[in-house]
Parts: C-alpha cells; structure tokens; sequence
C-alpha cells in the first residue's frame, strides 16, 4: 500500500514520526506522573464531604514561625482551621486548639494526594510549585492563597512557582512590580497581591523584643552556611573555619540541616578536624533564635538567615561569594537584579576568594561600620512592609477573601 | 478484527463516498472516463478547506514553536528529569500548547494518507473501468501503454503525472532548502515507479489530483495566505492555539453526532432487520444478523463521530458555529423524515430493495419541504434564545434512540436464538449410513440417463469402467413410459404399478399412487429390520421438490433431499453479504433525507453503488450454449445435482454394528443435462470441446459400436451421464477402500431413456426406419439397469436378459426379503408378469405433473412391446 503525496508534505513524514513519538512519550509520562501520585499517595484521599473554611498547609515544620502565630491568631478569632502537616513530629500537632484542628497527612506524594482533592473555601501556603510539580489545584478549593517565609522576594522561586495561586501575601512593592512583569510575560491573569508583611520575621522580632537586649558576653562569630557544591563549608572549608579560629572571637559553627543528611561526610570531617571547645561551639539546634540571638556577626551564603540577622537583630553579615545560576528561577525570567543582589552590598561585606585571607579585618570592619547599619534600615523599609503586625493583617484578609467567595458564590473558577 | 473495524470506522465512510461520488458521475454522464474528472473535482473541492485550514495550522504551529524555543532552551538547561518534564509541561501550558501540536504541520498529509488509501483500494478494484476506454486511452483497467518506442510500449500518463507533480513541487518549494527540494523530487520519482504499472483509470485519477495541486500551490504561493493567516493569530504577545470561544458548540457538536450516529447507525438499521430478522439469515450461512447492525453502526460512527468532527475541529471559530447549527438541524430533520416519510414505499427484501419502484408523491415531496424549513426555523429560533435547551434536547434524544435500538437489538438477538432452535434440522446435511458387517442395499436412479452411452462411456473412460467391475449390465431394459411420471411408480414398486395397472385403480389419485409407490420399498427394508435412508424420492406428493412429508408415518426411515445441498452458494451469500453491509446505512441515509432526495438515494434499489450500475440484478451468467461444442455459464440445476454425487462419499457413514441398511437415492444430473469441459467431463464457466470433439469424433463401444455426437443435446446427455457415472465410480472406489463393497448390492437404474436421434445405436438400424418414430424411438424406452450383487466377483458382464424397470425392487429384495408383499396392497412383488404375460404395454401420456394429476393419467396412448427384446424394430406394436 502506498499513497499520493502532495507536494511539499514528503518532508513531513519524518515530522510526523517525531511528532507521533514525542506526543507517545508525553503522554505515558504524564500519565506515570499522575498514577505516581495516586498509588504512592495511597488512601490518604479526601473522602468527607464538609468543605473546611481554611486550610493551612506547610510541607516542613520548619515554617513554625508562620503558622504558629496565625493558628494562635485564628483560634482567638474563633474561626475553624485545618492545619495540614506533611512533618509527622511537627509541634502544631500537639497544640490543643478548639478551633484549629491539626493534622498529619503524611510525607511527599501523600500529602499531595490528599491536597489535590480537598475540599476548602481558603487555602493558605507557603510552599511554591502549586500546580507545576506533583501539588495540583484541587478543583474544589476557592481560593489559593501564598504567604511570603523569606525576605528576599518572589523571584528566588524554581520557575513558575506561585503562578497557580490566587493571590500572595507580599512585603514589598518591589515584589509586586515583579510579580506583574511575570504575569505579562506569561499571560496569566493579575494574582492579588496585598501587602501583609513577613510573619516569620515579625515572630523573630516579637521573640527578641520579649527577650530584651542581649546580655554582655563575648563577641560572637556565627558560621550558618547553607549547602551543596556551592556552599561555603564546600567552598571555603577547613581554611575558613582555621582563619576564624586565630581572630580569638567566639565561633559558632551551624550547618544546614540538610547538610547533615546530604553531606554527612564533610560535617563529620569537620567536626573531627574542629571539636568543640571554650572558643568553638558547633549548634544543631532546631530553632535558630537562640543562637542568632548571641551572635554579633553572621557569615553565610544566601539563606535566608541573612536577612533574619540583618534586618531582625539588626547586626552586621558577611556573605559569601557563591555565584548563583538564575536560570532555574523566576529571576531568570527577568532582566532586572533581584532584589536580594541589590539589597546585599547594603547590609554587609561580600566574601570573596580574593579577600578571603583577611577575613578577621572584614569582621572588625563590619562590627563597627555606620554604613552598613544605615543599608539595613533601607532594606527593612524596601522588603518588610507592615512590620510587627503581619498576623492580624493575613488573618483579616484570610477572613475577607471567604466572605467575598461565599458572596460570589463560592468557587473561583481556575484559569 | 481490530483492523477490519479500523478500516471501516476510517476507510469505510471514505470508500462509500468515493462511490457514490463515482456512481452518480456515472449516471449523469454514463461515461466512466469523465466521471473520473468530476471524482476527482469533487473530492478535491471537498478537501479544499480542510487542506487551507490545514495549510494555515502548519504556518501557526511552526510560528508558535520559533516563539517558544527561547524558553524551551533555557528549562532544558536549567531543569533534569522528572522536574524537567513537569516545568516544560508548565510552560507549554502557558503557551497553549500541545506537544502533538507538532503533527499540526504534518496535517495535510495525515488527511491526505486516508484519502489516497480509499481512492486506490476504490479505482483499482473497480470493474466498470475494466476494458473501458476513455479518448486516446484504450483501457482504463490496465496501463495505458500511449506511446510505443522501439518496439516497447511505454505508458505516458504516469509520466505526465510526474511532470505535473515536479512542476507543482518546483513552486512549493522555491524559498524552501535545496534538502525539501531533493526529497519532493524523489517522492515524484517514487510515485512514478509505483505507480507506472497501475491502471490507466487509477493513474488519470492521480494525475487530476496532481493538476489540482498545481493550480492550488500557484494561487496560494501568489496570496502567501496561509503565512498571513498564520501570523495574525499567532502575533507576539498572544498565545496561539485553540481559542476558547468555539468550544460552547463543542457539546451541542458532538452530542449531534452521537445522535446521528445511533440514528442512522443503530436504529434505523436495527429495526429493518428486526422487522424480519429470519430474511437476513443464510443457512449456510448462520450468523447473526447484528453482524449487519454493527457493520453499519461502525460506518455511522465513521462518517459522524470521525470525518465531521475531523472537520469540525478544523473549522475557525465561525466553521465550528455553523457546523453545530447544522448539526442540530440536520439531527432534528433526520427524524422527521424518517419518522412521517417515506413509510408507504412498500415491502423492503432483505437486498434493501422495494417490491415496486419507488413513486414519490409531489404534494408529499413539498410537504416535507415546508415542515423542514419550518424545523429548521424552530431550531434557530432555540438557538438564538437558549442554545442549552438545544443541547438538552439533543443529550436527551441520544438517550431515547438508545433505548428504542436496545430493544430492536435485543429483538433481532432473541429471533436469531428462536431461528438458531428452528432450523437446527433444516441445517443437517444429508448424510446416510453402510455398515461394514450387515448387508447393504443401495439403489441409485439416475432420471433419464441413456443406457445405450455405458459402453460407450466405459470404452472412453476406462478408470470408470475399472470401478463398475462386478455389475452385470442389463441392455435390454424396458421401461414403461417415457417419463417420470408415467415410469417411476413401477421403477419403484413394481409391477403393480405399471402406468395400466395404476389407471385400473381409477378410484385413487394418482399422487397417492406416486407416494404409495414410493414408500414400498423402504416401508419392507425397514420392516424387515433395515436401517433406512431415502433421498429425493422423485415426485414425491407430485412436487418438484419432493414432499418428504410422506414419510412421516415412518419416524425412523431417513429422509433427506441431496438436490442442492451441496450446492456452494457462498458467491450468493458473499453478494447479500456485501449488499446489505454497505446498504443497510445507505438505506438509513436515504430513508432520514428530505423526500425530495429519496428517489436519487436510493436509485433503484442501487444505493449509487457504481458496480451495480452496468450489473443487471439477475446475476451471474446463465448458461448458454453457443454451439454443439462451446457454451459459456453454468447451469445451476445441473450443478444442484451433480454436487449431490459429488458429495456421496461425504454423506456415507460407516456402522459395524452389523444392522443392514437399505438407500435409496435419486438424482438428475443425467436430466438436467449441460455441457461439459472433456475430457474431464467437469462442468466450467467456458467450454470448449471443440479440439477433444475433432479428435474423438467417433466413438467405439467395446462390442464394436460406433456413436458419433452430432447436436448440442446429444453431447450435452453423453457428458452428463458420463459425469454422473465417474461421480459413482469414485464412490465406488471409496467403498472398496472403506469395506464397504462385498456386503453392498448396487442398483443403478434410471426410471426412462430420451429420444435424441441417437437410436440407431441400439437398433444398429436408420434412424429413419425407426417403427417407433412418431413415438420418439427405442432410446426414450429403454432404462438403465446395473446390478452389483454382495460378492459379485471382478468380473463386468453384459447380460441380455429382457429386463424391466419394474424388476427393481424384486432384485433389490432377493435373496434377503422371502415372498415380499406389498404392505398397502398386500400383493406380492415378483417378476412373474414379465415372464408369463407376452406382451408388454408401455403408455405414453403428458409428463407434466402439475397437469397430469386425476386419479389416472390423461390421454393414454398404448405401445406393445412382444418377444421381450427392445431393439427389433417389428417386436414394437403402435397403434
């Protein structure tokens, strides 16, 4: 058998065969990504029929400081939350709430089982990737809504990672200028963005305003890198912690606790190399205030232990010299600096290879500049709005958002 | 199976179009050649906007793809695995787009694939181009071989072809790379080396096609519309894709075809069938008839849910709004018609055909215009003010037609199991049993075979001859009438029932008489404790097709009719097969168009197939002969016969439970005679004897007899009689090789002879001094009768002992039934008349039963037959 071909169209014969092939191949991985989801999701599914009002969801304890307070905030309110954990040992769980009822629904691809199809007027979230990775919009929920965990912006998200929500809690114009450029770049209909503040900062400050100035000791030298190839125990090593040693501060040495499970090695090395001592210290704690709390300086790469410093407890940084790789990033998208490049030369010294070797100068000369002092004021203005009072500000809006669903009748249909 | 539902749910539909395209070209200018031309214009006119939309769709999604591969790019690099994947699909979905979007651009190509298929599958195959010729071209069913060069003929429309094509490609791809240009070119070259052999027909078709291409690449590369087209609706800063405005109609789309699906599909089909579900059963052919249901439900959902939605989803937004309007018309104005018209056309066969022509009425024609035009209005009207009650409508409609098919189906499933108990009976071949270790006794009547052809046959035929050793040959036999009518009742019961002797009985009609005769010897043989089987016992309650109903006083004798059993209609059933599966829709889309189509529909019972055009009903060619040694056609009541000996090995069980067994079988191949291709003596569309007859012109016997066959009837009775006797030799043969041959006596008889001026060989006289002229001559008295006895050794003798047709069932008996009586009359069957009266009255009389049927034969007209010898002229007395 064979057949007329018209002219022109014998080149597509080829076309047609990659096309064939690539749309087979789509196909079967789009479904082995949704049974993935169904099978390792397992019965975790959502079954009742009630829809909650709100819905809290984090995918780490690690956003305590978020949730705690709004859930505190909520229960004062009297209004009905579910707080939804895929940290089974997160603390919330064991609160004794009377209105906020949390709730394990396991790790991973369970827990975004379960969150693809529950039932919810507002869900309220910090984790990016909403209907781009494996956490689908649940057709049944009203309204998505994203709170802010870092101060450094919205465009440090892995690509496309709050273009699903509804609507974003921001702490910065400057985050709303880019949240827009993003939105006409991609066509995507204007998210609402009100500016709510930064409730993980705000706890830090309330906990450190609570606890007063910090009491005389000696001055401190806090090591808090973050990880991977790039980071500063990977890049600087042995030789930094060396140099710091010599300079007679006191040291604290926190790794990352990813650090510890994917770089056991190293921190083991480490450790080895520098055991404790009256002048060296190394932290594992699980909530970071303490130690930041007694420290006078800060080393790091990009983390967002940063800015809680620096803009928190008002002391100076130094930031390592990591080149970053945009690309995988919102920020790639667009052409301007991120916020965080611009903010970083204001607040603190950059360590470089190059000046590397006179680290203990740059401690001394950081401790004691005005400058930098004078940056951080500008960054807290730039990047934390409605500081203080971001808990009752998100707890109103939450509130608002569901009285003006139920008036338009419910679910906002998705785009 | 999965293939064969795929090509009639894609194919299908595309096949039906091409002819009736075809057919109706064929009927306005009954000129193969140019309905080719206006196939050809149609089709392409047809796929015209399906290729621009096409064309447009390619540009679109080429655009697209330059527009996105930045982004693409920077994922790929940024992005592994399963991440990766899920980014880009992210990304795509921002953009609009489909992976398979790529196959946009290959979209012309994939509609043309189907397209072609069906136009080669339709133009190769079909007849009426076969010796066709069309201008300069001799026969559109083979090559066209125009020019001829040095002794070889070459064929030019190929190469034409070629040439156009090359052209067309030329323009196409003059800003495309030097590659796009090699490979269009190569593919040229690639059509005209498959192509080049094809026929001329075939080669025209794609050679009109090519043209058409031409003529679209000159006016489309001079608008450059599709580029344009394209542009517009992928400019920057606007995704492109699928817009979301014409999916509303999306439902009511496709929820009218659903509907015309299971309408014209499903339920219209279904309830002819159920009206009669037992017309569209064959017994030899026993399934069910859904099979016809579902061939025309897959041809449905073709035509609706494939090739309109395949349209549909390439229309623009304003396409799609008019494709679902007329949709929802169209389905609302099927059931109407079908529903109010059309329903007084008469009685339907199983062939899809009326009884009568089709009369429409005028006044019905625009009464059915009006109340069209006024369901299309309504249906705007709807569609204007709540297009969702149309869809309601619509949803709600499917939903009805699928109850009112499930139970037309459930109908025709109930009726087949009711059929399938019914005939159970009727379906069992014939079939008798021998045993190996009782006695068998077999009687074979050949109707009219010529006594007088054995020896001659046995000389020619010497394998013949072989497998008769062990009969006693009987020349001299009498039979008491010329006909059946007159001869078969003492043939079968003796002389009792001489033609006189029945008229003595004036008190009885002569069909009992017949069926009275008839049951005689299976009555004794089964009396007497013999398994009994009678086949075809002739004239049986004075029927053609005996009444085997007479022997239902007798539960345990065996009954069956061989004549046509065997017959292999399968070439009947294909043809019913084909008809109502490609029909059966065609009358749904006939009996659902406006009453103003109906006639042009359903021409005639036709359907617009373009095979059927040139094809009178009556199919097959019968057969005729053209001269004493060449005629064309089978002749289907031989046929009916001779597959019936044909088969006599088939039908013969063997037992070894030591019963005996009496046969007694008829046959009239040697009646319905035809001719037949020699030396073979089998019977073939074409005989030609012509050079055999040359060289065998006189026969010899091996008493020194000459026969020479002068007449078309003369050849035709020898060749048949000799066919029927190799039929038995084989059987015989199969007898000996199954044991079954010492403990069988054979009885082969026929109940008359015929007079075909061949009477000289049995006198050795003129044929013109024949005493018996006026009577037709010896040869119409004189029977056949060979006799095997159980053991009758090696020998083939000849025995010139007068015989009658009336000795029958006394040498059937002998030796194995003492004294037997006759159990109606209670006479006993002997020979004695034969030996003690002297002379021997034959009677001649009107053979025709339909007639002929008092209590005693009309007209009678006596011949004497003295000194018990046949071919002495003065032993015969004629009045």
């Amino acid at each position: 058998m064979f057949f007329y071909i018209d002219p022109g169209t014998g080149s597509m014969l080829f076309t047609i065969l990659i096309g064939v092939l690539g749309a087979l191949i789509y196909v079967l991985r789009n479904s082995w990504m949704k049974l993935k989801v169904l099978f390792l999701g397992g019965k975790s599914r959502e079954r009742s029929h009630s829809r909650t009002p709100f819905v809290f969801f984090t995918d780490s304890k690690r956003y305590y400081t978020i949730f705690k307070p709004l859930c505190d905030e909520m229960e004062k309110r009297g209004e009905t939350v579910l707080y939804l954990t895929a940290s089974p040992d997160d603390p919330l769980l064991k609160e004794n709430y009377t209105h906020v009822k949390a709730e394990f629904i396991g790790e991973g691809n369970r827990a975004y089982a379960r969150m693809n199809m529950l039932q919810a007027d507002v869900v309220l979230s910090s984790t990016p990737g909403l209907d781009v990775y494996q956490w689908k919009r649940s057709r049944n929920v009203g309204w998505y809504v994203h709170v802010l965990h870092a101060a450094n912006g919205v465009t440090c998200y892995r690509m496309f990672g709050i273009d699903y929500y509804d609507a974003l809690l921001l702490s910065g114009e400057y985050q709303i200028r880019e949240v827009r450029a993003l939105e006409a770049q991609r066509h995507l209909p204007e998210k609402e963005c009100v500016l709510a503040g930064l409730p993980h900062m705000d706890a830090l400050l309330k906990k450190k305003q609570e606890r007063g100035p910090a009491p005389e000791h000696e001055t401190t030298v806090l090591l808090a890198p973050s990880w991977g190839p790039s980071s500063i125990f990977n890049k600087f090593g042995e030789q930094m912690i060396e140099k710091l040693r010599k300079t007679g501060y006191h040291i604290i040495l926190r790794p990352h606790p990813q650090s510890l499970v994917s770089e056991k090695e190293l921190i083991d090395r480490l450790r080895s190399r520098f055991p404790e001592s009256e002048k060296l210290e190394w932290n594992f704690d699980n909530d970071n205030f303490d130690v930041l709390y007694r420290s006078d300086l800060l080393i790091s790469d990009y983390s967002g232990v940063v800015f809680d410093f620096a803009l928190v407890f008002d002391r100076p940084i130094i930031y390592a010299d990591v080149s970053f790789d945009f690309e995988p990033y919102d920020a790639g998208w667009l052409n301007n600096e991120m916020w965080t490049f611009r903010a970083l030369p204001k607040v603190g010294i950059q360590l470089t290879r190059e000046n590397a070797d006179r680290l203990p100068e740059l401690i001394e000369e950081s401790l004691h500049s005005r400058a930098f002092a004078e940056g951080r004021r500008e960054a807290i203005e730039e990047t934390w709005a409605n500081q203080g009072n971001s808990i009752p500000s998100i707890a109103d809006y939450l509130t608002g958002v569901r009285s003006r669903l139920l008036q338009e009748g419910g679910v906002r249909h998705v785009k | 199976m999965i293939l064969d539902i795929l090509h009639r749910l894609i194919l299908g539909p595309l096949e039906l179009l091409f002819d009736a395209v075809y057919a109706i070209g064929y009927r306005i200018t009954g000129n193969p050649g140019l309905s080719i031309v206006l196939l050809s214009l149609i089709m392409n006119l047809l796929m015209l906007p399906l290729y621009r939309r096409a064309d447009v769709l390619q540009e679109e999604e080429r655009l697209q793809a330059r527009m996105m591969k930045p982004g693409i790019d920077k994922i790929r690099r940024a992005f592994r695995g399963d991440e990766r994947f899920m980014i880009l699909q992210t990304y795509y979905r921002q953009n609009n787009y489909k992976p398979w979007y790529v196959l946009k651009g290959s979209l012309s190509l994939l509609l043309e694939i189907p397209f072609f298929i069906a136009a080669y599958r339709y133009l190769s195959g079909l007849s009426l181009l076969q010796g066709t010729a069309f201008g300069p071209i001799a026969d559109l069913g083979k090559p066209d071989r125009l020019i001829s060069l040095f002794g070889t003929q070459v064929h030019l429309l190929p190469i034409l072809m070629t040439l156009i094509n090359i052209v067309s490609g030329a323009i196409y791809t003059r800003e495309m790379p030097l590659r796009s240009k090699i490979q269009l070119y190569g593919m040229a070259l690639v059509f005209l080396v498959l192509l080049y052999n094809s026929p001329s027909g075939l080669v025209f078709y794609w050679t009109l096609n090519n043209l058409f291409s031409l003529v679209k690449n000159i006016i489309l590369k001079k608008t450059g519309s599709a580029e344009k087209a394209a542009a517009k609706k992928a400019a920057p800063g606007k995704p492109a894709g699928a817009p979301a405005a014409g999916r509303q109609y999306k439902v009511l789309f496709y929820s009218c075809c659903v509907f015309l699906t299971i309408l014209l599909g499903i339920l219209i089909p279904s309830a002819i069938v159920n009206a009669s579900p037992a017309e569209f059963v064959e017994l030899d052919d026993f399934r069910s008839p859904l099979r016809y249901v579902l061939s025309s439900a897959l041809l449905a959902a073709g035509t609706f849910l494939i090739w309109c939605v395949i349209f549909f989803r390439l229309s623009s937004d304003r396409g799609r709004k008019c494709f679902a309007l007329a949709a929802a018309v169209l389905s609302v104005v099927t059931v109407i018609n079908y529903m109010f018209f059309g329903t007084g056309y008469g009685n339907l066969t199983a062939l899809l055909k009326y009884d009568n022509p089709l009369s429409v009425q005028v006044s019905d024609t625009l009464l059915n215009l009006g109340i069209i035009l006024l369901a299309a209005c309504v249906v705007v009207f709807i569609w204007k003010k709540k297009p969702e009650i149309l869809k309601a409508i619509c949803i709600a409609g499917c939903i009805g037609l699928t109850v009112m098919s499930v139970s037309n189906i459930r109908g025709i499933g109930a009726s087949f199991a009711e059929l399938e108990v019914l005939t159970e009976k009727e379906r069992e071949k014939p079939s008798f049993t021998l045993s190996r270790t009782g006695k068998n006794v077999v009687v074979i009547m050949l109707d009219r075979c010529i006594s007088g052809f054995v020896p001659y046959i046995f000389e020619e035929n010497p394998g013949v001859a072989e497998q008769f050793r062990g009969f006693t040959y009987y020349p001299n036999t009498l039979s008491f009438g010329r006909n059946t009518n007159v001869a078969t009742p003492s043939l079968f019961a003796g002389y009792e029932y001489r033609p006189f002797e029945l008229d003595k009985r004036s008190d009885t009609g002569l069909p009992e008489k017949q069926n009275e005769a008839l049951k005689v010897l299976p009555v004794l043989f089964m009396e007497n404790g013999y398994d009994v089987t009678v086949c075809d016992p002739p004239y049986a309650g004075y029927l053609w097709i005996p009444d085997l109903g007479i022997f239902d006083d007798y539960p345990s004798i065996h009954r069956y009719i061989t004549h046509g059993a065997f017959i292999d209609n399968s070439e009947a059933i294909r043809k019913k097969n084909r008809v109502i599966n490609r029909n059966l829709f065609c009358y749904s889309v006939f009996r659902a168009s406006p009453v103003l189509l109906q006639a042009g529909l359903y021409n005639d019972g036709r359907y617009n197939e373009a095979e059927a055009l040139h094809i009178s009903d009556e199919s097959s060619v019968i057969f005729t002969e053209e001269s004493e040694v060449r005629s064309t056609g089978i002749s289907d009541e031989f046929m009916k016969a001779y597959t019936a000996l044909q088969h006599l090995p088939a039908m013969t069980k063997t037992d070894t439970s030591g019963e005996n067994t009496f046969l007694i079988l008829s046959n009239t191949a040697t009646h319905d005679v035809t001719m037949l291709q020699e030396p073979a003596f089998v019977p073939q569309q074409i005989v030609d004897n012509a050079a055999y007859e040359a060289a065998h012109k006189v026969r010899t016997s091996a008493a020194g007899g000459h026969l020479e066959l002068k007449t078309a009837e003369q050849m035709e009775h020898y060749q048949s009689d000799t066919a029927a006797l190799i039929q038995l030799a084989q059987w015989f043969r199969f007898l000996r090789e199954n044991g079954l041959w010492e403990n069988t006596r054979i009885l082969v008889v026929s109940d008359h002879g015929y007079e075909m001026g061949l009477n000289h060989i049995l006198t050795g006289g003129n044929e013109g001094d024949n005493a018996l002229a006026p009577y037709d001559g010896v040869m119409a008295y004189n029977a056949l009768m060979m006799i095997k006895d159980f053991g009758s050794g090696n020998e083939f003798t000849v025995n010139n002992t007068f015989m009658t047709i009336a000795d029958m069932p006394s040498e059937a008996m002998r030796g194995l039934i003492e004294n037997p009586m006759n159990p109606f009359t209670g006479n006993p069957i002997t020979e004695d008349a034969k030996n003690k009266e002297e002379e021997q009255y034959v009677m001649l009389t009107d053979w025709r039963i339909a007639e002929n049927h008092g209590n005693q034969f009309t007209d009678p007209v006596r011949l004497v037959l003295k000194n018990k010898y046949l071919f002495d002229e003065s032993n015969w007395e004629v009045p």
